[in-house]
């Protein structure tokens, strides 16, 4: 009985991160598009929801877990998934609200480190596993991306210099589509299944499911439901900050940066070193802002972002291991439902203050300044 | 002996972190992205050029040509990502 409840928390708990990690990077696809006026802001979220929701169910191929390589698989509860959870949870509702793109794959992969430690010592982790799978490539990621983006918008720039400007600006609205189309497919594919991953092992843990069965039917579903509608909540704050904060995109830009995007994350994908979407998308408009002359790049931004990847596993690890250290002294199953709660209430202070800055599908394409002016009026949304 | 004979059999053990996949990545993913991006500036300078020139029409062809075969690269790399994404590794 205690471990049903358990296991009913711990599936609710996910499918909230899930629902986080949707809206969190609903950014990522979208806001070159929103930014460029390729699509219109509910229009390109609505588009990027169903495709995150269609890219859930497109490969069943389910990721490995991210214990398989970062921490001992048979040292993990369910406690330690619950407190891995509430971690990840807490650093992306914090990073939304402040407005920070960041990886939720990261605050995960922190939350679950940092209950694991508490729970069973720092010999459960695999130190060397999380520097080369995690920390190094969270460095090359957003180089790579600039690198890429800088070069492609110099040649389209280029190429394009005699193009008549509605034929440059359409076609390149257009492309802006596609790519923007394959970036949602691709983030549904990776990220939900991410989820569906914490789950299967969630349901394996609890001795629901054996160890070599294949993902049920019900998780693969709720999982795609739990980032499509996420996703759909639109993380307005975000993107803005990828939009309209970092630079002025125009549609040329808001291309090369898409494409270059695309082809540094399928690339990596394809060749079995995934990198966080989040960290390449910020990369890459960084990098057609760089490349652009007399566009100015707010650095200073560019750096308060790098401050918060940084701290990102420290802080989703500290979430985690305070989390799991409280419903380890509470105790049990209720030491388990006592931290829910208290979370939710935290979670839902959170959302009620962001009511008074709120960023929305009618301002998102304001500049920071004049967004803050509207916050005076502001319009009921996420 | 038989040490020495194993050890020399024996496969070194994997680095610590694969910078010959990192710079893989970084090179295929370069190339791609540039060259996707140099693909359609390329289709939409001939589009333009297709419009602009009424006069000559082996140009105006040899532009419309140009101009889909590019944009069909650049579709066709879209399929290539769709594809990847269902039957990824």
């Amino acid at each position: 009985m205690h471990n049903s409840l358990l296991l009913l928390i711990v599936v609710v708990v996910a499918l909230a991160f899930d629902f986080t990690n949707g809206f969190h990077d609903t950014a990522n696809a979208v806001a070159p598009t929103i930014a460029t006026g390729a699509l219109k802001p509910r229009v390109a979220v609505a588009l990027c929801a169903a495709l995150n929701l269609v890219g859930a169910f497109l490969s069943l191929k389910v990721a490995a877990t991210i214990a398989s390589a970062l921490v001992s698989q048979d040292l993990v509860t369910l406690p330690v998934i619950f407190a891995g959870l509430i971690g990840a949870i807490c650093w992306n509702v914090t990073t939304w609200y402040f407005a920070i793109p960041s990886s939720s794959s990261h605050a995960l992969i922190g939350g679950v480190i940092g209950a694991m430690v508490v729970s069973a010592g720092g010999h459960a982790v695999l130190w060397s596993g999380l520097v080369s799978k995690v920390i190094i490539p969270a460095g090359i990621a957003p180089l790579v991306a600039l690198v890429a983006a800088a070069i492609a918008v110099v040649a389209a720039r280029s190429l394009t210099s005699k193009v008549d400007h509605d034929t440059s600006t359409k076609g390149f609205r257009i492309g802006q589509i596609g790519s923007s189309s394959l970036l949602s497919l691709a983030h549904g594919t990776n990220d939900a299944q991410k989820t569906m991953g914490v789950v299967t092992l969630a349901l394996i843990a609890n001795g629901s499911l054996s160890a070599n069965a294949s993902t049920p039917k019900w998780v693969v579903v709720s999982c795609a439901a739990a980032i499509g509608l996420g996703t759909f909540f639109g993380g307005w704050r975000i993107i803005r900050t990828l939009g309209k904060g970092f630079t002025h995109l125009t549609p040329h830009q808001g291309f090369a940066s898409q494409i270059a995007s695309s082809a540094v994350i399928l690339t990596s994908s394809h060749l079995g070193l995934p990198l966080s979407t989040t960290h390449v998308v910020t990369g890459s408009i960084v990098g057609v802002g760089a490349a652009t002359p007399h566009q100015p790049v707010r650095w200073r931004l560019v750096g308060n972002v790098a401050l918060a990847w940084l701290i990102t596993l420290p802080c989703a690890g500290l979430a985690g291991a305070i989390c799991y250290f409280l419903a380890h002294a509470i105790g049990g199953t209720w030491g388990v439902v006592v931290l829910a709660l208290v979370a939710a209430a935290v979670l839902g202070v959170l959302f009620k203050m962001s009511r008074n800055g709120s960023v929305n599908a009618l301002n998102v394409n304001d500049t920071l300044g004049e967004a803050d002016e509207a916050d005076a009026n502001p319009v009921a949304a996420v | 002996m038989h040490v020495l004979a194993a050890a020399s059999t024996t496969t070194p053990p994997a680095p610590f972190v694969d910078w010959g996949l990192m710079g893989k990545i970084a090179l295929v993913s370069i190339i791609a992205g540039v060259g996707l991006v140099v693909a359609f500036s390329i289709g939409l300078a001939a589009l333009s050029v297709a419009r602009a020139n009424h006069r000559s029409a082996p140009l105006r062809v040899v532009s419309v040509v140009l101009s889909v075969a590019m944009v069909a690269v650049v579709v066709g790399a879209l399929v290539w990502g769709l594809e990847l994404i269902v039957h990824k590794s």
